[in-house]
């Protein structure tokens, strides 16, 4: 499992290639020149996806091929509960404070839901672990 | 994979909150198509203004109604409903049981349709909806210029569902990396798939600029100073198009890949040139993370030779894709079906989209055409000319597999004759009136000029394709009604999504076949043919 990495680090370092290949350009004067926003965006890009990598890496090194027993709930109220108390927090930036405390109240409820899914999931694990 | 399923209590609400990766994504699926004709409706209102040459709305309800269509069709259109595919097959087609995430996978529903809610709201506001154009470029989309809370919304809208749409990326990137089954290696992942793949990289790590240029959008129209002097605007442009051309691609990617497997089936052969074809799309997105500046070729502030460079370079890859798609046909047993012809078209029309944009590659020539319809002619050949065509061959070839029903052959013609019809006539005048100067987004324009013509026939054309998507939707319903039974593989297709029920149960398969390349049904029927023989 371990080669799904590579697809992270080999494309990571695609566009650091890419983010390099900047580099002769620089000798350009005026406007039609290098900007240094071009190297920071495409470089960053590039070190993020070498960084996911990385870590896709470690986790499979961990994991290996071993199974690991999962336990999906059907649905999960919790989560549309979160995203809906997030979207209102979010808009309420831009029409006051009332709208920004009833997302957050509808947020953490989401949030609390979220809690209590991930004890049942656990628990249910472990029964079947046993 | 060992899997329990949890029981819901609610089952009503069960697909609101479903965390099954195939009603997530039916469910953004038709949440999308919902945008499309929302977004489609206003594509009519805008050609019946230039046909009438400016007689339905005033130029501030125009500039409304193309910002709103052309952020309807990319951010809650067009890349929604590649994603929502990706979140379907990849699963299927890689063999796992479940979508990495599953609960990341509803949020990003969740996202899509609160930041649907929120762009659209803008309507409802005294000032009117966003109309800064769907790239929302400062100092347009200032507190100044654009003051109604409709922009605000719109900020909002674009962020919620950009940050649905990584979410969902990163589930499906994940799944394809790190939740194949047993022999399904890199190496024999379906194209559809490993186009998701890429799909996936460029939405993770190109999008989020997306979401920090609309960040400091709106502190610059709060608080001021965020992209004022200097290079402010520019830095906002630079942001939005580091998101603004992966995003092309990402509407583009997964729809090579559903024509490759559509071609593949319908031609009875085996992917022509697969490894060509997986080092193509790698290098493709690659270079598509390269090649943003091209859009600001005429600012004078971006390195235009290296843009240039990138963004011609891009048709080697796209060759080599072609070559592979033509090579997969080539001596193949065609069928003609309704997806097969849509196939078809796609390879064909997209080529004229790709053509035109070698020509918009080149600064000296983009100084001529930038801003005017020769471009809107280019995106939208690759757009709908090109990817809307492949997303209906991918929606006539799984169809049966999503709701276990044949869609109607008959119907389907009649669909893709009328939108090919449609398509051409009313994108292909558009490279002759950008050619002879008419600009984007006038509202009105001098009856001297003889353009009046060429928008009545684009105007037709968007008529006729609005008739093709009634027809469609006649299409879905009447064959949902009359449910001709599709059986698990009406299309004798190659990959694993057609080795289980239709549609497939909760957890995906009961049991897999053994997996030895990337087409494993095909796999299994030629040792048949060989035993037989």
């Amino acid at each position: 499992m371990r080669r799904a990495a590579i697809v992270l680090l080999a494309w990571g370092l695609l566009l650091g290639v890419l983010t390099a290949a900047q580099a002769p350009f620089a000798s350009v004067k005026g406007p039609f020149g290098l900007h240094p926003i071009e190297y920071i965006m495409l470089g960053s890009a590039s070190a993020a996806c070498l960084i996911a990598g990385l870590v896709v890496w470690v986790l499979d090194g961990r994991e290996g091929d071993r199974e690991i027993p999962r336990t999906v709930a059907d649905g999960s109220f919790a989560t549309a509960t979160l995203i809906v108390g997030l979207a209102l927090a979010l808009v309420g930036a831009g029409f006051g404070l009332w709208l920004i405390l009833i997302g957050a109240g509808i947020a953490m409820l989401g949030a609390g839901g979220l809690v209590r899914e991930g004890r049942a999931r656990r628990h249910s694990q472990r029964g079947m672990l046993r | 994979m060992n899997t329990t399923t949890l029981p819901v209590r609610a089952a009503p609400l069960r697909t609101l909150a479903s965390t099954d990766h195939k009603r997530i994504a039916i469910a953004a699926g038709a949440v999308a198509f919902a945008f499309f004709l929302a977004g489609g409706v206003l594509a009519l209102l805008m050609r019946s203004q230039l046909a009438a040459d400016g007689g339905v709305v005033s130029q501030n309800v125009y500039d409304e109604l193309f910002t709103m269509h052309g952020s309807t069709m990319v951010y809650l259109f067009m890349v929604p409903v590649a994603l929502a595919a990706g979140l379907y097959f990849v699963p299927l087609q890689v063999g796992a049981a479940e979508v990495a995430g599953p609960r990341v996978a509803l949020a990003g529903l969740w996202l899509l349709v609160g930041g649907g809610l929120s762009m659209w709201s803008g309507f409802l506001t005294s000032g009117g909806a966003a109309a800064a154009s769907w790239w929302g470029f400062d100092p347009l989309s200032d507190s100044l210029h654009s003051p109604g809370s409709g922009m605000e919304l719109w900020i909002f809208g674009v962020m919620m569902a950009t940050a649905g749409q990584i979410l969902w990326a990163g589930c499906v990137l994940a799944t394809a990396l790190r939740r194949r089954a047993p022999g399904m290696t890199l190496m024999r992942m379906p194209v559809f798939t490993w186009s998701m793949l890429v799909t996936c990289l460029l939405t993770v790590f190109a999008f989020p600029a997306l979401i920090l240029a609309l960040a400091l959008l709106w502190a610059q129209r709060h608080f001021g100073g965020v992209l004022t002097g200097g290079l402010g605007a520019v830095n906002y442009q630079q942001l939005f198009w580091f998101y603004g051309h992966p995003v092309v691609y990402v509407m583009f990617f997964p729809f090579v890949g559903m024509v490759g497997e559509v071609v593949a089936t319908f031609s009875g052969r085996r992917f022509f040139g697969y490894s060509a074809f997986i080092v193509a799309l790698l290098a493709f997105a690659g270079l598509s993370m390269t090649v943003w500046a091209h859009h600001m070729f005429t600012m004078g502030q971006v390195t235009n030779k290296y843009f240039s460079l990138t963004s011609t370079a891009l048709v080697v890859p796209a060759g080599i894709e072609y070559l592979d798609l033509l090579g997969t046909l080539w001596r193949g047993r065609l069928r003609f079906t309704t997806a097969f012809l849509f196939a078809l078209a796609f390879i064909v029309q997209f080529l004229i989209g790709g053509l035109t944009g070698i020509i918009v590659a080149s600064p000296p020539l983009d100084y001529g055409l930038n801003m005017s319809y020769f471009v809107v002619a280019h995106f939208h050949y690759t757009l709908f000319a090109g990817s809307a065509f492949g997303l209906f061959a991918g929606v006539y070839y799984w169809f049966p597999k999503l709701t276990g029903a044949l869609l109607s052959e008959r119907l389907g013609r009649l669909h893709f004759i009328l939108i090919a019809i449609g398509a051409n006539a009313t994108f292909f005048p558009m490279f002759i009136l950008g050619s002879e100067g008419m600009t984007r987004r006038i509202a009105r324009y001098p009856v001297s000029t003889g353009w009046q013509t060429l928008n009545v026939v684009e105007t037709v054309g968007t008529g006729v394709i609005a008739l093709s998507v009634l027809l469609f939707i006649v299409n879905v319903v009447v064959s949902l009604r009359s449910r001709r039974e599709a059986g698990d593989d009406p299309w004798g297709g190659q990959t694993l999504e057609w080795a289980t029920s239709s549609p497939p149960p909760r957890h995906n398969f009961t049991r897999l076949p053994p997996i030895a390349s990337y087409a494993p049904l095909l796999d299994l029927r030629e040792a048949r043919e060989g035993a037989n023989a």
